[in-house]
């Protein structure tokens, strides 16, 4: 598999990308056309602040004050909804731009284009574009992917200082936009443990595989002593009785991951408002059993991918896995009084690109070196 | 992979359209989340807006009943979704010069008359504390 840049000349190759891309934003404007003639729906009106005659105040230290100054900068364009909606679309772009330069040093040109066509394409990414009131998501997303690419893209040498600086600093602004973002941290972990600059690459070769030892232990110990837990302290009961005890409220957490991935997989059944919550007790735990499997299954495939001689096209797609878990678990941990919605799922599809793309672009390639 | 491609621009550029305005929103809300309260209370919220009382009636009703099966089963929120919808079902059923029954409804429903803080008059059920 052809990892790399396709070569030749840089007139052809840029034509050629700059050909698709143009293709992917006709395609992107043709498909969201209609948010043009779009109205403010359910909180755009609380959550852009279009109900109050003043714009929301910018706290920097307190508010989500980048995301604010964006939809103060849609305000100057006049009360109705067609500019808000037009900078959603074109964030969502930009992101798109963003996935393929991301995907580029992990699955190559033809990848990169295929990752990001099925970002923007994805049904399940509508409600975080069409909704005025989640350009938290988009924004967040727009500086976390830039921390990302600078992370992937550090030259050879080793860190350098301004690459360093870049990161912090787009990782601040992605917690000017949304708080979530946080889980930016474990983003650019994962792609310094890619690229071999991460701390689990820095230990001698003798020590790799008790790095799978080590890791095998610590997310066994933390879901044993966590089952462990809930029986000593009789908390079976409290789980099946109280819809928002811990284990319950990230069972039905779960029971919505696992939804929308079958959602990415058949695009049916979107809504502002599902009710996961009376799915019968034993899915959810299901559900939620799936998903700790998934986490340690995942996480000790990529601990031990150089033991195990995982392929390529393998750690990639653990790579894509890894970004999704990573960007929904803090959904989990933080309990606040919602499930997870759709748009929240918007950082987590840019995982489900790359896991498609690492799937699917090697038939391309050898299509294409045949 | 193209077929599934295809599927997927063509579920976008139709879940666009669901986003266009309020009502569509909340009728495909209440379409995959038939049992929940709080579709029926926003799509009820529209249609009274529309003037479309009748509907909005029967919106409120349902959100009525679903929030006092959920009540059981969930805290507070469960309440609040239960008090609203009896709240605005009342409203509506006034609308139509049936106050007589809107009390009644509410009473059966262990809503009572009281008065907030700034003085304003309002009816709280039993499952909202």
């Amino acid at each position: 598999m052809d990892l790399a840049l396709p070569h030749g000349s840089l007139s052809g190759t840029t034509l050629r990308y700059g050909g698709m891309a143009l293709l992917c934003a006709a395609l992107l404007a043709a498909v969201y056309y209609p948010v043009k003639s779009a109205s403010f729906v359910y909180e755009d009106w609380n959550g852009a602040g279009i109900e109050s005659d003043a714009p929301m105040a910018i706290q920097p230290l307190r508010t989500r004050a980048l995301t604010r100054l964006s939809y103060r900068i849609d305000r100057w364009f006049g009360p109705n909804a067609t500019s808000y909606h037009v900078h959603n679309v074109v964030l969502h772009g930009i992101n798109g731009g963003l996935v393929a330069a991301v995907a580029v040093p992990l699955v190559g040109g033809v990848g990169a284009v295929i990752a990001a066509s099925v970002f923007l394409g994805l049904t399940l990414n509508v409600e975080a574009v069409a909704y005025i009131a989640s350009r938290t998501e988009l924004l967040s997303l727009t500086f976390l992917l830039l921390a990302c690419l600078w992370t992937l893209r550090v030259p050879t040498t080793g860190w350098r200082t301004w690459r360093v600086v870049s990161v912090v600093l787009a990782l601040t602004a992605a917690m000017w936009t949304k708080e979530s973002a946080i889980c930016g941290l474990g983003l650019v972990w994962l792609c310094g443990e890619h690229t071999g600059r991460g701390p689990c690459f820095s230990w001698p070769v003798w020590q790799r595989h008790w790095r799978l030892i080590l890791g095998t232990g610590v997310v066994l110990g933390v879901v044993a002593g966590l089952l462990v837990r809930t029986v000593l302290q009789q908390e079976y009961w409290a789980i099946v009785h109280s819809m928002y005890s811990p284990w319950r409220y990230a069972a039905v957490q779960a029971t919505a991951f696992w939804a929308y991935l079958g959602m990415v997989v058949y695009p049916h059944g979107f809504s502002i408002d599902h009710d996961y919550e009376i799915v019968p007790f034993a899915l959810q735990a299901v559900a939620l059993g799936g998903f700790i499997w998934l986490w340690m299954l995942t996480a000790l495939l990529w601990l031990g991918r150089d033991d195990l001689f995982v392929p390529r096209t393998v750690v990639v797609g653990l790579f894509g896995i890894l970004w999704v878990l990573i960007t929904v678990s803090l959904r989990f941990m933080m309990r606040i009084p919602e499930m997870l919605n759709e748009h929240q799922f918007y950082g987590a599809t840019v995982g489900v690109a790359l896991i498609i793309s690492a799937g699917v672009s090697p038939l391309f390639t050898k299509r294409e070196l045949a | 992979m193209c077929a599934w491609g295809l599927l997927q621009v063509s579920a976008t550029a139709a879940q666009v359209w669901v986003w266009h305005d309020n009502y569509s929103l909340w009728a495909n809300a209440v379409k995959y989340a038939p049992y929940k309260a709080r579709p029926h209370i926003n799509l009820g919220a529209i249609l009274e807006v529309q003037n479309q009382l009748v509907e909005a009636q029967v919106e409120y009703e349902i959100a009525v009943e679903a929030s006092r099966t959920r009540r059981a089963v969930t805290d507070q929120r469960g309440g609040q979704a239960h008090t609203y919808a009896a709240s605005r079902l009342a409203r509506v059923l006034s609308m139509h010069g049936r106050l007589p029954e809107a009390i009644a409804m509410l009473v059966r429903e262990g809503c009572e008359e009281g008065r907030t803080g700034d003085e304003q008059w309002i009816w709280r059920c039993h499952t909202d504390r």
